[in-house]
């Protein structure tokens, strides 16, 4: 794993953040906003697409609002919050066993695919129910689809990327 | 006891056997519901939440039973998160970002021959090591509580990095030489100095006020080799991110008067202590009662 030493503004790397869309915020701020300061002795940055706390708790919230929303059209908010969490326990569990490789231990992208579409599955069927819940999964596909957009762009702009990633040598 | 029922005792081999699925297996995108649901269920976990809310009733004065229920829901999610940080770095080589605090003290424990880093549980004490392994030239030496129970023991060796040599705290006498070589030899031995292992000989000591026991090891250590003791804290500032605070070395005199050199090393060592602990009450992985 590539790591950056003493480099504050690699905290805003777009390859640092998983989703296209937030690669791209990640790149504007980059872009836009003064560089973060040094506040401690030494910085050790991992260049990691999983590193960003606050791309990994939206996320987070996100599904299980969109998840709650969705059971909450057949049943009460409170137990339609507590049925999302556990389907998606679930849901890792039955997805971490399925798509267990028989060489690789390490699935957690398939896992990650498999739940994803999962949950694009289901927001596509209650995007074409009549229940309120039809503009969770709206908002939910007008975002994958906007993520896929932002995938564009980077695909664009991916050598002005390189090039300002390029500022903190490894 | 050998019922097969015991590998799902709190800490039974199963725990680690699902984290470790766990670790594998959760999308990153979904980890923080996943943290936040089995923190909520290790509350269940009676012994482990009683000893933290009491010290927690030390640690902040006048703290009243509710708050600090919450509070000890959020050293199990930092304790979760810690562990499978540490697993992420073990199986799929998930490096965090981390921060250096007081760094002229780490330059010059490495620069220093051998040396005792003393910690705590806190943060990753294992990230940490394997952060100072694979930076550091000079041999370290974990020095750490066995497991309790004997298939998470053989389940956690099995799983554990090569590049670092751990010692089991099983008896203080079997390891002395072998520490007092590897410290001789310019090399580092890690210990953690806020718990007592039964069957480790001990000092007293007062934290937060209240009378405790802590391990003798590193203070003998240090008088006889003349070593210094590096405090060093690895504490989790958030989601893959840590920091490792390093304080100023602690020596211990050489004299004929043992005790009186051991209880001021002890009151240096439990000042660092208490002000790091006040600081991060939440990475205090102490499940026990400190006070004795």
């Amino acid at each position: 794993m590539k790591m950056v030493r003493d480099c504050p503004q690699a905290k805003w790397f777009p390859s640092r953040h998983r989703f296209a869309l937030f690669r791209l915020l990640a790149l504007i701020r980059l872009r836009l906003s003064e560089p973060p300061k040094m506040d401690v002795d030494h910085l050790l940055l991992a260049i990691d697409p999983d590193q960003s706390a606050a791309e990994h708790y939206i996320i987070t919230l996100w599904i299980i609002i969109t998840l709650t929303c969705y059971f909450a059209s057949m049943v009460a908010w409170p137990i339609a919050f507590l049925i999302a969490a556990t389907v998606i326990q679930a849901g890792i569990v039955v997805g971490g066993l399925v798509v267990r490789g028989a060489t690789s231990e390490i699935h957690s992208k398939r896992n990650s695919f498999f739940l994803m579409t999962a949950i694009v599955a289901t927001s596509v069927y209650f995007a074409m129910q009549t229940s309120p819940a039809r503009y969770a999964a709206w908002f939910f596909l007008a975002m994958v689809s906007l993520n896929a957009l932002a995938w564009l762009i980077l695909r664009i702009l991916r050598n002005t990327v390189r090039e300002l990633e390029a500022q903190c040598a490894s | 006891m050998t019922g097969w029922w015991r590998r799902f005792l709190v800490r039974g081999v199963f725990w680690r056997q699902f984290l470790r699925f766990g670790a594998v297996s959760v999308p990153a995108w979904i980890e923080p519901m996943v943290m936040a649901v089995w923190s909520l269920l290790f509350l269940l976990w009676g012994p482990g939440r009683r000893g933290v809310m009491r010290n927690l009733k030390a640690i902040i004065p006048g703290s009243n039973g509710v708050t600090n229920f919450f509070r000890c829901y959020r050293v199990f999610w930092n304790y979760a998160w810690t562990m499978t940080d540490n697993l992420h770095f073990k199986e799929l080589g998930a490096v965090p970002d981390w921060e250096f605090v007081g760094w002229q003290h780490f330059e010059a424990m490495q620069a220093s021959g051998g040396a005792i880093l003393l910690t705590a549980h806190m943060g990753s004490y294992d990230l940490g090591a394997h952060l100072f392994a694979e930076t550091s030239g000079k041999r370290i030496v974990m020095i750490r509580a066995p497991e309790v129970d004997p298939q998470t023991h053989a389940f956690e060796e099995a799983h554990r990095v090569n590049a670092l040599k751990i010692e089991f705290n099983v008896k203080a006498t079997d390891l002395a030489l072998d520490l007092l070589h590897a410290i001789r030899e310019g090399g580092i031995i890690a210990i953690q100095g806020d718990r007592v292992t039964p069957g480790i000989s001990d000092l007293p000591a007062t934290l937060f006020g209240k009378p405790t026991r802590l391990p003798a090891g590193p203070f003998a250590l240090a008088m006889s080799t003349g070593a210094p003791i590096h405090p060093v804290f690895v504490v989790r500032k958030g989601r893959r991110l840590y920091r490792l605070v390093s304080r100023a070395p602690i020596r211990v005199a050489a004299t004929r008067n043992r005790d009186e050199a051991f209880a001021a090393a002890v009151a240096e060592w439990t000042f660092e202590l208490e002000d790091v602990i006040r600081s991060w009450w939440y990475q205090w992985f102490m499940f026990e009662d400190f006070a004795s």
